[in-house]
């Protein structure tokens, strides 16, 4: 892996695809910064990884509505890893409330956006200016989502989170390109985690395991990738719902 | 907010099935606050679903999945003790404490079990006649009650409910973490002496004669032989292989953790009649005769986990499922009581080519526990309709008649009078139930129909 010697800090690490995530680069032997919110679970997650794959995993607790503390996240962890750099951050909090719930209430539809978008906002950028001030370089990961190339009548509250993520991380690789430092755009499709629990139906064809999702994503930050759909068809379909023109979209019950 | 999501679900048998609401709690914390906050309509924990019977489905009521509950906590490697949370395989405990030379203290037929299983099915092995069953090596666990309740148990803590945990099939609480005693081993190899045993007789009396000489005992049984050949089989007598048993090649890496890809996978259910009394026979009888009496080394995944390499082999059954019947008899009826077994098994050609036979030791203080001293002989009978219940109601007849008992773990079909008749201490785990679950929140379709819920 290109940030070997590094760390990886994983913002949201008991998400569904954070979990694998963290599995697959602890095989790697790569210390991890456990960031969440519930302190008991933190410790639990970093003590399996450490006694099955040996490598040091620290947890730091923090919580995505709290957007005044973001800022100093980046400090934190740096303490954290007591002189190993950070070399790549993971974003994978996020909420999907439900899109009737969050049409009537106001408060419910604004946390949408507070932890989807203006909290990744705030903390990708304090890493951004941290990763750029050491000059080590690194690598940036957002996990966004399909559903943010087209905004759809039955999700679109979680939709435009996400469309602003997307709009997010491509201007910040842009931003960033030539400085040593990668950003890369991750959109899932559906997949099987507790997010999405009840709201798909998990063996139907079209979604996919977080561990194929996590696979992906370790193998976009090895390749040097730019923006990635995961699994690799959605890329094709998401085209296909591009270009479908606004008077055929308006009637279709999406 | 924990979702409920409707779910089709039965034993590794698949022979009954069930709708059920699954949730899979993706923390402690979210599942304590399901339990204090729910509605009383009932639920059982389910691992990895290979009890063979309906001890983790429950028609219309909460099954509570391991999915994310299934972290390690803690491992001493110098003293081999590991923490972990319930839905930790037995799998995931041997690729950590294998390499430091710790292995299970007694295992099942297969790994793909959940610990959590394993202590409420108080699993046994090739082992049970020296080392007792998987609850005896269990230090301590931790229950989470009906209305969320956390309550540690051990055998000097709470230990009533802690036995009672032990082989309570998940009827007591919902088991969060358990600490478990690993054995030491100086490989991963074991040392097998095969032996052929022409007929039931001498097959009782080489496992009886061996006990003391071989810590590791089986035997498979051709159940379809009959006449003077009743009960021939080929016996595994075994005992932990040292460095110096080893070859060269196994010495260079002793402590191997093997791959565990499987090697073969059944990708669809099989026709029902691939497996019929002249295939299966067919089967038995070239198995028998090709086994030569030797001796070998060979891994824990071949000797523990034949069956593992095979994925999905309970589809061989087809799409009609199997029972597994496992008889219990203590020594003084076990020539008998095996004997009238087999034969009535063999006269309704029931084919099965998965019967195996083991020495038991004494029993543990849990008030189910299945096991004591005796022979246990445990058969996969393929559901060949409804003269399927005729025959088991006979072989049930035949336990009674000997003192011989039946094994929660694989039973499909006991009925309530059965099972009060063979375990004599059902009422006192039921005192303890009604001490940590009044209501009777914590139940299966087993325990409604075995008479362990009030």
């Amino acid at each position: 892996m290109k940030t070997k010697g590094h760390a990886c800090v994983i913002l949201g690490s008991l998400s569904g695809i954070a979990r694998e995530i963290a599995f697959r680069l602890a095989i790697k032997g790569i210390p991890l910064v456990l960031v969440g919110r519930s302190a008991e679970e933190l410790e639990i997650q970093a003590s399996d990884l450490k006694i099955k794959f040996g490598v040091p995993v620290e947890a730091l607790v923090a919580d995505a509505r709290d957007l005044d503390m973001l800022a100093s996240l980046p400090a934190e962890c740096a303490k954290m890893l007591n002189g190993i750099s950070i070399g790549t951050v993971i974003l994978c909090w996020g909420v999907m409330y439900s899109q009737k719930d969050s049409e009537k209430d106001p408060q419910l539809l604004r946390q949408n956006f507070d932890i989807n978008l203006t909290s990744a906002a705030l903390v990708l950028q304090a890493f951004a200016n941290w990763m750029s001030s050491n000059k080590k370089g690194g690598t940036i990961v957002g996990i966004s989502s399909v559903a943010g190339d087209r905004g759809r009548g039955t999700n679109y509250l979680y939709g435009a989170t996400k469309a602003g993520l997307s709009a997010l991380l491509d201007g910040m690789r842009h931003r960033y390109h030539g400085t040593g430092l990668r950003v890369i755009t991750v959109k899932p499709g559906i997949v099987n985690t507790p997010m999405a629990r009840g709201f798909v139906n998990s063996s139907s064809l079209l979604c996919a395991s977080p561990a194929q999702v996590a696979a992906d994503i370790v193998r976009s930050i090895e390749s040097g990738s730019f923006s990635i759909y995961t699994p690799r068809y959605w890329k094709i379909i998401m085209a296909m719902i591009r270009t479908i023109p606004e008077r055929i979209f308006l009637r279709l019950k999406l | 907010m924990t979702i409920e999501v409707k779910t089709n679900l039965s034993g590794w048998g698949r022979f009954r099935h069930a709708d059920c609401r699954v949730i899979e709690p993706e923390n402690r914390a979210r599942l304590t606050t399901f339990l204090r906050d729910r509605a009383a309509s009932g639920a059982i924990a389910r691992g990895m679903g290979r009890s063979y019977g309906d001890s983790s489905v429950l028609r219309d009521g909460l099954v509570i999945g391991q999915k994310y509950l299934n972290r390690l906590l803690s491992f001493d490697s110098v003293h081999g003790s590991i923490q972990c949370e319930a839905g930790v395989t037995l799998e995931d405990i041997i690729k950590v404490s294998l390499p430091y030379g710790w292995f299970l203290p007694t295992t099942p037929g297969t790994k793909y079990i959940s610990v959590g299983g394993a202590i409420a099915a108080d699993v046994h092995g090739k082992n049970h006649h020296v080392d007792g069953t998987f609850g005896a090596w269990v230090r301590g666990l931790t229950l989470i009650l009906h209305d969320g309740t956390i309550l540690d148990c051990s055998s000097d803590k709470n230990a009533d409910v802690f036995w009672a945990t032990i082989g309570g099939m998940g009827l007591t609480g919902f088991i969060r973490d358990a600490r478990i005693q690993l054995t030491k081993v100086e490989s991963a190899y074991y040392s097998v002496r095969y032996h052929r045993c022409a007929n039931l007789n001498s097959a009782l009396s080489l496992l009886a004669s061996t006990e003391n000489e071989y810590k590791y005992s089986v035997g498979w049984i051709d159940c379809l032989s009959r006449g003077s050949g009743l009960g021939r089989s080929i016996l595994m007598l075994a005992n932990n292989a040292g460095l110096d048993d080893l070859s060269s090649s196994q010495r260079n890496n002793p402590l191997e953790v093997r791959a565990s890809t499987p090697v073969l996978e059944v990708p669809f259910d099989f026709p029902n009649w691939v497996l019929n009394p002249f295939s299966v026979s067919i089967f038995n009888k070239s198995y028998y005769f090709m086994q030569r009496n030797r001796q070998e080394i060979v891994s824990y995944e071949s000797f523990f986990y034949p069956l593992d390499g095979v994925s999905g082999w309970n589809r061989i059954y087809g799409k009609r499922g199997f029972i597994q019947y496992q008889a219990l008899f203590p020594e003084k009826t076990a020539e008998a009581g095996i004997r009238a077994v087999l034969e009535t098994v063999s006269s309704h050609g029931a084919a099965s080519f998965l019967a195996v036979i083991k020495r038991c030791g004494e029993a543990n203080p849990a008030p189910l526990s299945y096991l004591h001293r005796g022979y246990t002989i445990a058969l996969d009978i393929p559901n060949f309709g409804n003269a399927l219940l005729r025959m088991i109601k006979s072989l049930d007849e035949i336990l009674l008649r000997n003192q011989g008992r039946l094994y929660l773990a694989k039973d499909s079909m006991m009925d309530a009078g059965t099972f009060a008749a063979m375990y004599p201490r059902k009422a006192e785990f039921l005192a303890v139930k009604r001490k940590v679950d009044p209501d009777c929140f914590f139940r299966s379709d087993q325990a409604k129909r075995v008479g362990l819920c009030f």
